[in-house]
């Protein structure tokens, strides 16, 4: 595969874009929302808001498992643009840098925001994983593995 | 379940596939490529077809995400892609997923904002 593979998600929030930009970038508000379950909680936030500035967040699941993402910051432009590398410490699902732009939109009811979570399609990033298409894949390998092409 | 989360992309994707693997020569280009690389000259000696109907094939496989190719000097080294066809897939997936949640939880917290 050559393309990038790109996550593309829009939400129109009801506050002003810079109430969304301060969310994003004051740790101490990070660590009220980062998180992607209710069971999930956030130990720390760490952020050094400048290009080439770097952000670490650590979480802890349900279970007690620490997960951390890193990266560092790419583009900012206050409070419409945050662009930020993305990477996990440890992660079945991908190795390597990821990247996440944040975009705000001034909007009728606040602010649409828009975000989009790029992985470049590189080698060192590919890895089997046993969910979504893989299982469609197992049956078509399984399926030309039995075809014989002589 | 997987089947139905499925976005556009995706469901493109499976068309492509299905159409790259019902003809015979590009069946049999992922037949050989599952034993490792091989060079597109290799493939067409092999299937008795002409290096331009190989590559012809081989960009219909590389389209539909199943096989990838690289210059190497004169030659076009061939393989497999099935693994990262379903990464890809899997990552898009987990990611969409997991940003739906975060952003929900944003969301919350900047209701919880305005009633401070």
């Amino acid at each position: 595969m050559t393309q990038d593979a790109k996550v593309v998600i829009e939400r129109e929030l009801k506050v002003p874009v810079d109430r969304v930009f301060s969310a994003w970038t004051d740790p101490a508000k990070l660590c009220r929302w980062f998180k992607s379950s209710q069971a999930m909680k956030i130990e720390a936030a760490d952020v050094d808001l400048q290009v080439g500035g770097g952000y670490r967040i650590v979480l802890k699941d349900e279970d007690g498992d620490t997960m951390v993402v890193f990266g560092r910051y790419t583009r900012i432009e206050p409070p419409q643009i945050l662009e930020f590398t993305w990477q996990w410490e440890v992660s079945s699902l991908e190795k390597g840098e990821t990247l996440v732009l944040v975009e705000l939109l001034p909007h009728t009811v606040g602010t649409l925001m828009r975000l989009t979570h790029t992985r470049f399609s590189s080698e060192r990033s590919y890895q089997a994983h046993e969910m979504g298409w893989s299982g469609v894949l197992a049956t078509l390998t399984a399926f030309v593995e039995s075809e014989d092409p002589s | 379940m997987i089947l139905n989360q499925m976005d556009q992309y995706q469901a493109v994707s499976l068309s492509e596939v299905f159409h790259a693997l019902g003809d015979p020569n590009r069946l049999a280009m992922v037949h050989r490529a599952r034993q490792g690389e091989v060079p597109a000259g290799e493939l067409a000696k092999e299937l008795s077809i002409t290096l331009t109907a190989t590559l012809k094939h081989l960009s219909v496989l590389e389209k539909a995400g199943l096989m990838r190719s690289i210059k190497v000097g004169r030659e076009r080294k061939c393989s497999l892609e099935l693994q990262a066809l379903g990464s890809i897939e899997a990552w898009i997936e987990e990611t969409r997923r997991m940003w739906n949640l975060r952003i929900d939880s944003l969301e919350a917290f900047l209701l919880s904002e305005n009633e401070q």
